[in-house]
């Protein structure tokens, strides 16, 4: 019987709006630019339907870095992500999927080496949304991407706990932490994860997880536990939180390879490729007025 | 014992309002929809209140409690097949307004060959097919199971604002198809009963939100539809509770006052208490859960937690 920790992949919800502001981006600023732009999205963790996989949401607000709206509720994160909007098709076909998640997941992999993210946690996670956007039939072809870090962990342990209180989730909080959903616990205590000591093999961690899938935290979490497999811990203690069937699960490192890359989302007939989001009737403007009263 | 804790919690909360008229109208001030949000908020956590940006911010709600949202709702079945609805028999449409002098919003062109799977639309298929690159990462031994999604998944986010013209709660959605990616508004039509969908569903702009196209259910009729649900709910509670409160009010008379039975109802309490006046059995902060089930008749395939039982 295997215990091997299995996550919930993550998924995206994109709205209109995002590829409203997306074309008259690519019309009034990117014209032909098509490096890569800071983007963000949202996520939720705690206040989940029952059985929701993992997702981001973005929308038009996604495009507005510098200005980051109060977030939909207490438990909701920020994740940072870029675009990379190419200018045509043949030019979505043939990049390079492979090299594009792992130069992303290359960062990262600084960002974790560099120890960057035990003072910015944000920066654990990220995702790209590769796109093209054909403005004349206002269709968009868009694949979104969660490099993740591989590493594999044997469960040994598995046992319920309280749900994590507002009190604690405040505390999170008052840690700056508002973007993040990982911290160290001392002692029943958040603690930020510029406190953690390398001198033991073992460490216990906190995740607000945003799937509530049975058994299946967010993917979120595998770049963290990677990281701290890079580190050199063996032995990990992870509170998972939920509203609803929170635990704790004591993992050990069985397998390590920052190397190996995955995270594009899958289509939902589970296939590796694109989507399409046919914005024809809500955005082009003869269509609109056909519709309005 | 959750009972208590509530009823403190409501004590603390409810503040002495000014004329409600909301068992008689239908509508609710300003500070009710507060209220029933708080309760809502409260009972279902998965409603959340929320901010607005602020060019989009109303003065006279508090800052952080613009509007009320809800996330990735789940529709597996169409209003349509819900109902067994051939979706033809309303074909008769010619005429733009209807018996009643509605004007007749948009008319949704539903496709007659329903149901077909998302993903197959048109030459567009074959296009995203050839897009597929399954070298796209490294998944040598592939431990991972790949999961399908039910191609009839559709997922919405809703929205109830305040309408400070009808004077009612407003109900805004956001659809997704199972992909995640935006469903146009003749999709999210295909998710209303056709009772309605003709009448009073039009395709809005958030007022809330920067730029986003919703389907909105048009808030004209909800005071009446309110005032008559609010008024089946009394009935309903008043018949089952009546019994109990004559037989109980002799008996307990005497002994008002003194602590008889910590799970006393204060429903009952306060019909007591009122027991000249209208008896208050629909309190207003209740408000928002006979919207949720009100609209869950608009769109029955959207499967929004509203049983509860309020009352």
């Amino acid at each position: 019987m295997s215990n091997i920790l299995k996550f919930a992949p993550i998924g995206s919800f994109v709205d209109a709006s995002f590829f409203q502001e997306l074309s008259k981006l690519k019309l009034d600023e990117f014209k032909l630019d098509s490096t890569k732009k800071e983007i963000f999205a949202t996520y939720d963790t705690i206040q989940l339907q029952t059985n929701e996989d993992p997702s981001i949401s973005l929308s038009s607000d996604s495009f507005k870095v510098t200005n980051i709206l109060p977030l939909f509720s207490k438990s909701s994160r920020v994740l940072p992500g870029f675009i990379t909007n190419v200018n045509t098709i043949e030019e979505f076909k043939s990049l390079d999927k492979a090299k594009f998640i792992k130069d992303s997941a290359n960062e990262i992999y600084k960002n974790i080496i560099d120890k960057k993210i035990l003072q910015d946690p944000y920066l654990l996670n990220q995702f790209e949304v590769l796109s093209f956007a054909d403005l004349k039939k206002f269709k968009f072809y868009y694949w979104i991407a969660f490099p993740s870090l591989y590493s594999q962990w044997d469960i040994i342990d598995k046992h319920d706990i309280d749900y994590f209180s507002i009190d604690n989730l405040e505390l999170v909080e008052s840690l700056g932490y508002k973007k993040n959903n990982v911290f160290l616990i001392k002692e029943n205590q958040p603690k930020p994860l510029s406190s953690l000591h390398f001198s033991s093999s073992e460490v216990e961690i906190g995740f607000l997880d945003s799937s509530s899938i049975p058994d299946k935290p967010s993917r979120f979490l595998q770049n963290f536990l990677t990281a701290l497999g890079l580190y050199g811990f063996k032995r990990v203690k992870v509170n998972i939180y939920r509203k609803i069937g929170s635990y704790q699960i004591t993992l050990e490192n069985i397998e390590l390879d920052h190397t190996r890359v995955s995270g594009w989302e899958r289509t939902a007939q589970g296939k590796l490729g694109p989507k399409l989001a046919d914005l024809g009737s809500l955005i082009d403007p003869i269509k609109l007025s056909e519709q309005s009263v | 014992m959750i009972r208590s804790t509530f009823n403190s919690w409501r004590e603390y909360l409810t503040p002495a309002y000014h004329t409600s008229t909301f068992n008689t109208t239908g509508e609710i001030t300003p500070q009710e929809f507060i209220e029933a949000g708080d309760y809502l908020v409260y009972k279902f956590p998965t409603w959340q209140w929320s901010s607005a940006p602020p060019n989009k911010r109303r003065g006279f709600l508090p800052e952080d409690k613009q509007y009320l949202i809800t996330r990735k709702v789940p529709s597996f079945v169409r209003a349509s097949d819900y109902l067994g609805e051939t979706g033809e028999n309303d074909d008769d449409e010619e005429d733009d307004v209807d018996e009643d002098g509605w004007t007749k919003a948009s008319k949704p062109k539903l496709s007659t060959k329903k149901q077909k799977p998302q993903a197959v639309k048109s030459d567009d298929f074959e296009d995203i097919d050839e897009l597929i690159d399954d070298n796209a990462e490294d998944n040598e031994d592939d431990d991972e199971e790949v999961e399908e999604k039910d191609p009839n998944k559709r997922s919405y986010d809703l929205f109830i604002h305040y309408s400070t013209a009808y004077r009612v709660p407003r109900m805004y959605l956001i659809g997704y198809d199972s992909n995640g990616s935006p469903l146009s508004p003749e999709e999210m039509f295909e998710d209303v009963s056709s009772d309605y969908r003709d009448k009073t569903v039009t395709i809005e702009k958030a007022p809330f939100m920067n730029d986003t196209t919703t389907v909105s259910i048009h808030p004209c009729r909800h005071a009446a539809v309110m005032k008559v649900l609010i008024s089946r709910a009394i009935q309903a509670v008043t018949n089952k509770k009546k019994s109990n409160i004559e037989t109980n009010l002799i008996a307990n008379v005497k002994k008002l006052g003194l602590a008889d039975n910590d799970e006393e109802d204060w429903e009952d309490v306060n019909a007591l208490k009122e027991s000249e006046s209208e008896p208050q059995v629909v309190r207003v902060d209740q408000y928002l859960i006979i919207f949720l089930k009100f609209i869950t008749s608009v769109t029955p395939g959207i499967e929004h937690d509203y049983t509860m039982d309020a009352f």
